[in-house]
C-alpha cells in the first residue's frame, strides 16, 4: 500500500495525483500533468476464475492496508486513496474513524470512473425532479446534498445450471377453477451475472444504475485508479459470496421456470439444481452515492460512474399521492356505477 | 343501515374511502412503473418489485364491485335486489382474481 501511494506522486512537481474520469487519467492537483494508467495486456482483467465447491482451494492473497476507515453509523469499511479523504462513509453518510489492519481479499479488475462529481449531481437533481408525487422542490433539496463516488465491491458469476422442477397452474375454462400440476427439466447458463460483495452494496444499485455492466471495459486493479476515490474492499470467500447472493439466484430461477412453464397462475414451484462451470471475479464498480434528508428522513440516490444511470430513493408528496388516488377512484367508480345501472334493465 | 341512505350518499362515502384507502395502491403503483421502467429487465430487484399488483387489483377490483353496486341500486331503485345480484358477481370477481394471478 506504500508503493501505492509512493506511485500516485506526480514525476514532474512530486504534487499528490488523482484520477480524473474526465481525463480518463491520472491527473496532477499541483502543475495538471496527466498521466495515462493503460497498459498494452489490460484485456487479461477479463478473465475469470474458476471455482469447484467440492475441492477445497486456498483462497488468493489477503492483503493488509492502511488507512482504511470504518463508518460509525453502519459499519461500512472504506479506504481512501491518495487525496479524497471524506469524513463521511460513501454509503450512509455517518462519520467514519480510521481503523488499522483491515485485510481483503485480492480485486482483480475494476472500470473506472467516467462520470465527474457535477455531472452525477445534476444527474441526481434531474431524477428526484421527474418523479411522479413527489415533494414540490424535492431537487432543490438533492442540490444541496453531498456526493461521494465509491469504488463498490462486485462479484461476476457464470454457472450452469440443470434444473428439475415441480410446480402447478390454474387452468382454465369451466365454471370451476382447476389446478394442475407439472414438472420438467431445463438447462440455464448464468453469464457474468452481477452480485454484490458487500451488504453496504443494496441489489438495488446493481440493479438500478449498473445495467450495461460490460466485462469488456474492466480494467485490471491499479492504485491511480482509485486515487481520489473512496473503495470498499472485498470482504467476502468465493463460498460467502454465492450463499449471500443465493436469495437473488433463487428468484431468478423460479422466473426462468415460470417462463418455461408458460401457463396461467403458476404457484408453488420446488425444484433441484445441479451447479457446474462456476466462474467469477472480484471486481470494483464505480458508483456515485448522494445523500440528502427530507423531513427527517435519510435518502440516498445512486448514480452509474460508468454511464450516469441513475436511480435511488425518494419521499412522496402524500397530497398528491391523494389525488392520483381520487381521480382514479372516481374513474372506477363512475365505469362502475354505469355498469350497474346498465344491469339493472 | 345502508338500504336507509342514498345511492349518491353511498357512491360520496365510497369515493372518500376509496380515495384514503387507495394512498397503499397508487404509492405501489407509482414504484411498480419506476421498477419497470428503470430496474434492469429480468433483475431480481424488479422481480421483487413488480410482486406487488396484487395489493392494486384488490383496492380497484373492491371499489368496482361497490360501484356497480351502488350503479344497480340507484338506476333499479330496489336494494334488496341489487344486493342479491352483488353477491352473485363476487363469484365472478373471484374468478377473475384467480386468472389474473397467473399474470406475470
Amino acid at each position: 500500500m506504500q508503493a501505492d501511494q509512493s506511485a500516485l506522486q506526480c514525476n514532474a512537481c512530486g504534487g499528490l495525483c488523482y484520477f480524473s474520469p474526465e481525463r480518463s487519467a491520472l491527473e496532477c492537483l499541483s502543475c495538471g500533468e496527466c498521466y495515462d494508467l493503460g497498459q498494452p495486456d489490460d484485456y487479461l482483467a477479463r478473465d475469470e476464475f474458476a471455482h469447484r465447491p467440492d475441492v477445497a482451494e486456498p483462497e488468493d492473497n489477503i492483503t493488509p492496508a492502511q488507512r482504511t476507515h470504518q463508518c460509525q453509523n453502519c459499519g461500512g469499511e472504506v479506504l481512501f486513496t491518495g487525496p479524497a479523504l471524506s469524513a463521511h462513509c460513501p454509503y450512509c453518510n455517518g462519520p467514519v474513524v480510521l481503523v488499522s489492519g483491515d485485510a481483503g481479499y485480492r480485486t482483480m479488475a475494476l472500470i473506472p470512473f467516467r462520470v465527474d462529481a457535477a455531472f452525477a449531481k445534476r444527474l441526481a437533481q434531474k431524477w428526484a425532479a421527474s418523479r411522479v408525487a413527489c415533494p414540490a422542490g424535492l431537487a432543490d433539496v438533492v442540490a444541496q446534498g453531498d456526493v461521494a463516488g465509491l469504488y463498490a465491491p462486485f462479484w461476476t458469476f457464470d454457472s450452469d445450471e440443470v434444473v428439475q422442477y415441480w410446480a402447478n397452474f390454474v387452468k382454465p375454462g369451466g365454471k370451476a377453477i382447476r389446478i394442475s400440476s407439472t414438472k420438467g427439466q431445463m438447462k440455464i447458463a448464468f453469464d457474468d451475472m452481477l452480485m454484490p460483495a458487500s451488504p453496504h452494496v443494496t441489489p438495488l444499485i446493481r440493479d438500478g444504475i449498473l445495467h450495461d455492466f460490460d466485462p469488456r471495459d474492466l480494467k485490471p486493479y491499479r492504485a491511480g485508479y482509485l486515487a481520489g476515490f473512496a473503495a470498499e474492499r472485498h470482504h467476502q470467500t468465493v463460498a460467502e459470496g454465492i450463499a449471500a447472493n443465493s436469495a437473488d439466484k433463487d428468484l431468478l430461477i423460479r422466473n426462468h421456470i415460470k417462463y418455461k412453464i408458460d401457463r396461467t397462475g403458476v404457484h408453488g414451484i420446488r425444484y433441484l439444481t445441479d451447479t457446474s462451470g462456476i466462474h467469477y471475479r472480484r471486481i470494483l464498480l464505480p458508483v456515485w452515492i448522494l445523500h440528502y434528508s427530507y423531513g427527517g428522513h435519510a435518502y440516498k440516490i445512486a448514480v452509474s460512474g460508468i454511464d450516469g444511470r441513475t436511480f435511488g430513493e425518494r419521499p412522496f408528496a402524500r397530497r398528491r399521492l391523494a389525488l392520483y388516488s381520487a381521480a382514479i377512484s372516481a374513474c372506477v367508480i363512475a365505469l362502475g356505477m354505469a355498469i350497474g345501472a346498465a344491469a339493472a334493465f | 343501515m345502508l338500504a336507509e341512505t342514498s345511492p349518491l350518499f353511498a357512491a360520496a362515502a365510497l369515493f372518500g374511502l376509496s380515495t384514503y384507502f387507495g394512498l397503499i395502491p397508487i404509492h405501489k403503483l407509482i414504484q411498480m412503473h419506476e421498477a419497470r421502467h428503470e430496474l434492469r429487465q429480468g433483475s431480481a430487484s424488479r422481480l421483487r418489485r413488480a410482486g406487488g399488483w396484487v395489493v392494486v387489483a384488490l383496492w380497484l377490483l373492491t371499489v368496482m364491485w361497490c360501484a356497480v353496486f351502488i350503479g344497480d341500486w340507484w338506476a333499479s331503485g330496489d336494494y334488496q335486489a341489487a344486493s342479491e345480484r352483488a353477491w352473485q358477481r363476487i363469484g365472478i370477481l373471484a374468478k377473475l382474481a384467480a386468472s389474473a394471478g397467473g399474470v406475470r
